[in-house]
């Protein structure tokens, strides 16, 4: 059973990196707009972003 | 026009976006503030915040954001006007950021093709309404500890009593005890400092129940952790901890699109004057504009202080500070105050007071002050909490003392699991998602809701005073009777149908009140009739009237009898003239909205009194009445604005008022009123003042917005009885000791499913 201790790190570690990464989204403002991004990847664009 | 420049900007591939929803853009909305406004310095300073690299940011509401394919096409526009400009477009809000550098871009150009598109910007203060990242964090926050806590005792609970190894239930517990303590003291801080700084203001918050239960539950675990003995309830706290932070969530995202909707009809020039200064004219904020200094208003701007007009004098409206609808004729040398709306023509004027202390201004100011005050009432929830939270102390006590003597240790469990398992996350979330289905809905159909007192003290509203020039009327002349002489047209060579069809047809041209309401008056008639090729070559207007030039030679004038006719003698009726030769004769008055007797009759219907307070005359404002079946003694005229809110002050001392407006002199009676309506069209004064705005014209939505406003509170309160009535049962239980931290886990949920159906899925029964 010593190996639930290792996974129960291993699952809180992962998690925890989730989490960083949520935070890290949220502060870049990523989730601010909740409508456009979902219709973006619809349209396909160039570099400059023209079709 | 739009058309032409999605073209020319190479993004005709706008049409056939596959995300397109709504309709192209027409180009009709009209900016209060000019391209070269933009590009000004004041602008600059005023609106825009410095980014530290030299560049700028400023941001723009944009009117008429419907779907992506919108902003598909405004950051394809932008992308080749200012391609060294960041510009991002937020649809959910409708609101876009610029970051730019002003030497290099031109804010003016952005706003000029911003325009041309058929989505003029608004300029929003620096800064004004952040997006609420910090609360998604803390909900992100809570909702991971929630899960891994939730993990931890499930395995407790699946496993049984003994069930785990010894060394793991204590790893458990010491883990739910660290992800709870995070979740406690970061993710719950705005709740435990919210309830702290009610507690020393002695007042009760819905937040205190909930925070006492969950610090109990939480420091009664903790110590069971510590001595490695006895229940713990971690996941139960961070779970009400989550799914209150999401309900305050959704609501702060909602109110937040609320007062970014409301932005979009925000009219920036009203904070901005145009001084005349050697140089020429220069805009300039408000607090620049002292007495003594020369200043323009451009047509249909409010003149932004006290003045004495020094030439173009014309035609204005007091309507927004006195309710008269009548445009009154300024000369030069006359007095002019501020807040009054200018006519069809430019005014220059020399300000007599510094425009900081111009009656409209000062109205504008007490009124956001008196809406701040009242924000702080304690609100509906918190008084079915304060008493649902005396209740639960109550039995939590009866719990403590039935067995403290014989057990202290048990006495405890028990009275926490009566704090616990009462729920108070009901309580925290019902009211936030009642109220914010309120606004959403709201949204969809012209009203909004700007707090949740709002739709409260809405709801609550018995008597309805309303505002009679603008709320109750149109607020402008319409034509209600016409004169025509025939032998007079007949000489002229034209048609009666013909010269109609002009009049039509000159709509749009002329924001004159006499040409517009005599295009609306010559719309419907005559039905189907064939219409000849009368196109105005030229058009120019005066305060006195309006000329048309035809194509093909005719002259069409309209307006005063002077300006249609040489030697004509103004007899306050509305003149047609072709050639010089007068051919009819309109006469003008302001109208009922079509809509107001019926939504009258509806509220009268509900039991709610009516009555009016207008600034107009005593004949004007009879005959309203009369139109709308009140008594007379239902209507009061002549009211100053200070009258205005000494009357609802008056009623307010006997009951639940709501005040209608949309003027600058019901700016005060409006902050006054529990709760203050604005109707669409509204001064910014009354805007701001009121806790409801409609969006849409006519009454209409204020029967919506008052039905929608009873059916929320109703399902708030069937909510919050069903939720006593479950933990009254759930607190016996607790009590006599039958709940254990699994049966609180799972209590939990039921209750916040029914609450959560109950508070989002009701119906208001208001025709759409």
């Amino acid at each position: 059973m010593t190996v639930l201790f290792l996974l129960v790190g291993v699952s809180l570690a992962m998690a925890t990196g989730a989490l960083v990464a949520f935070a890290w989204c949220v502060r870049d403002g990523q989730l601010d707009d909740l409508a456009a991004p979902g219709a973006r990847i619809l349209i396909d664009t160039g570099e400059d972003g023209a079709l | 026009m739009a058309h032409g420049l999605i073209l020319t900007l190479g993004l005709g591939a706008f049409y056939t976006l596959p995300v397109r929803r709504a309709a192209a853009p027409v180009a009709t909305a009209t900016a209060r503030l000019s391209p070269e406004d933009f590009a000004s310095p004041a602008f600059l300073t005023e609106f825009t915040a410095p980014l530290g690299d030299g560049r700028r940011r400023a941001t723009l509401a944009l009117s008429a954001l419907r779907c992506y394919a919108c902003v598909w096409l405004c950051e394809g526009a932008m992308r080749r006007v200012a391609p060294e400009a960041a510009f991002d477009v937020n649809l959910e809000t409708g609101v876009a950021t610029v970051a730019f550098d002003p030497v290099k871009t031109s804010l003016g150009v952005l706003a000029d093709t911003l325009t041309r598109l058929g989505y003029a910007p608004v300029p929003l203060a620096p800064g004004a309404l952040p997006p609420p990242r910090d609360d998604l964090l803390r909900l992100g926050v809570a909702a991971f500890c929630t899960l891994n806590v939730m993990s931890f005792s499930a395995a407790d609970y699946l496993a049984g009593p003994g069930g785990l190894e010894i060394g793991l239930w204590q790893l458990f517990r010491w883990l739910g005890l660290a992800l709870a303590t995070f979740a406690f003291f970061y993710a719950a801080r705005p709740l435990l400092v919210g309830a702290w700084r009610a507690a020393v203001a002695r007042r009760v918050v819905i937040d205190q129940p909930l925070v006492l239960a969950m610090l109990s539950a939480y420091g009664f675990s903790a110590y069971d952790t510590v001595r490695g003995a006895g229940p713990v309830y971690f996941d139960s706290v961070v779970a009400v901890l989550a799914l209150v932070l999401a309900g305050r969530y959704l609501q702060t995202r909602l109110f937040l699109r609320v007062e970014r909707s409301l932005g979009r009809s925000f009219d920036p020039s009203e904070d901005l004057a145009r001084l005349v200064t050697d140089d020429g004219v220069r805009l300039a904020p408000l607090r620049d504009l002292l007495a003594g200094q020369a200043f323009m208003v451009p047509p249909g701007a409010l003149v932004p202080a006290d003045a004495v007009v020094t030439s173009g004098g014309g035609e204005v409206s007091r309507a927004p500070l006195t309710g008269e609808p009548k445009p009154v004729t300024l000369r030069k040398g006359d007095a002019v105050s501020g807040g009054v709306l200018n006519g069809p023509t430019v005014l220059y004027c020399t300000a007599t007071a510094d425009a900081l202390s111009c009656y409209a201004r000062r109205a504008r100011v007490l009124a956001r002050r008196m809406m701040d005050e009242k924000g702080r009432m304690s609100a509906l929830c918190d008084r079915l909490a304060a008493a649902f939270f005396g209740l639960t102390l109550a039995v939590a006590a009866a719990a403590f003392f039935a067995v403290v003597r014989d057990d202290p240790a048990m006495a405890v469990t028990r009275a926490v699991a009566v704090l616990l398992v009462a729920c108070p996350c009901v309580f925290g979330f019902a009211a936030p998602l009642a109220f914010a289905t309120c606004a959403a809905r709201g949204l969809e159909r012209g009203v909004v809701f700007r707090s949740q007192r709002a739709v409260e003290q809405l709801a609550a509203a018995r008597r309805f005073v309303f505002d009679k020039t603008g709320t109750l009327t149109l607020g402008r002349p319409q034509v209600v009777e016409s004169h025509w002489f025939l032998p007079a047209l007949a000489a002229t060579g034209l048609a009666q149908d013909e010269v109609l069809a002009a009049l039509v047809e000159s709509r749009g041209l002329s924001d004159h009140h006499a040409a517009r309401a005599v295009a609306a008056w010559a719309e419907p008639s005559p039905p189907g009739a064939a219409r000849p090729g009368l196109e105005a070559a030229a058009v120019e207007q005066f305060g006195a009237g309006v000329t048309f030039a035809l194509v093909g030679g005719p002259t069409l004038t309209l307006g005063k009898k002077s300006h249609c006719a040489r030697g004509g003698v103004d007899d306050g009726l509305t003149w047609l003239g072709i050639d010089g030769h007068l051919v009819a004769s309109f006469g003008m008055d302001d109208t009922l909205m079509p809509d107001a007797r019926g939504v009258i009759d509806w509220l009268q219907a509900t039991g709610a009194a009516i009555s009016i307070s207008s600034g107009d005359q005593e004949g004007r404002t009879q005959a309203v009445a009369a139109a709308l079946g009140l008594a007379p003694e239902a209507a009061e005229a002549g009211r100053s604005p200070a009258g205005k809110a000494l009357g609802v002050r008056r009623l307010k001392a006997q009951g639940a008022v709501a005040m209608v407006g949309n003027g600058v002199n019901d700016a005060v009676a409006l902050g006054e009123a529990p709760v203050g309506v604005a109707v669409c069209g509204a001064m910014q004064a009354a805007r701001e003042a009121a806790d409801v705005c409609l969006t849409r014209p006519g009454l209409a939505p204020l029967r919506i917005a008052v039905a929608m406003s009873r059916a929320a509170t109703r399902a708030l309160r069937r909510s919050f009885c069903f939720a006593s009535a479950y933990n009254l049962m759930a607190m016996s239980l607790a009590a006599t000791g039958h709940v254990t931290p699994l049966v609180a886990a799972l209590l939990m949920p039921v209750n916040s499913l029914v609450v959560t159906l109950i508070t989002t899925r009701w119906r208001d029964g208001a025709a759409a």
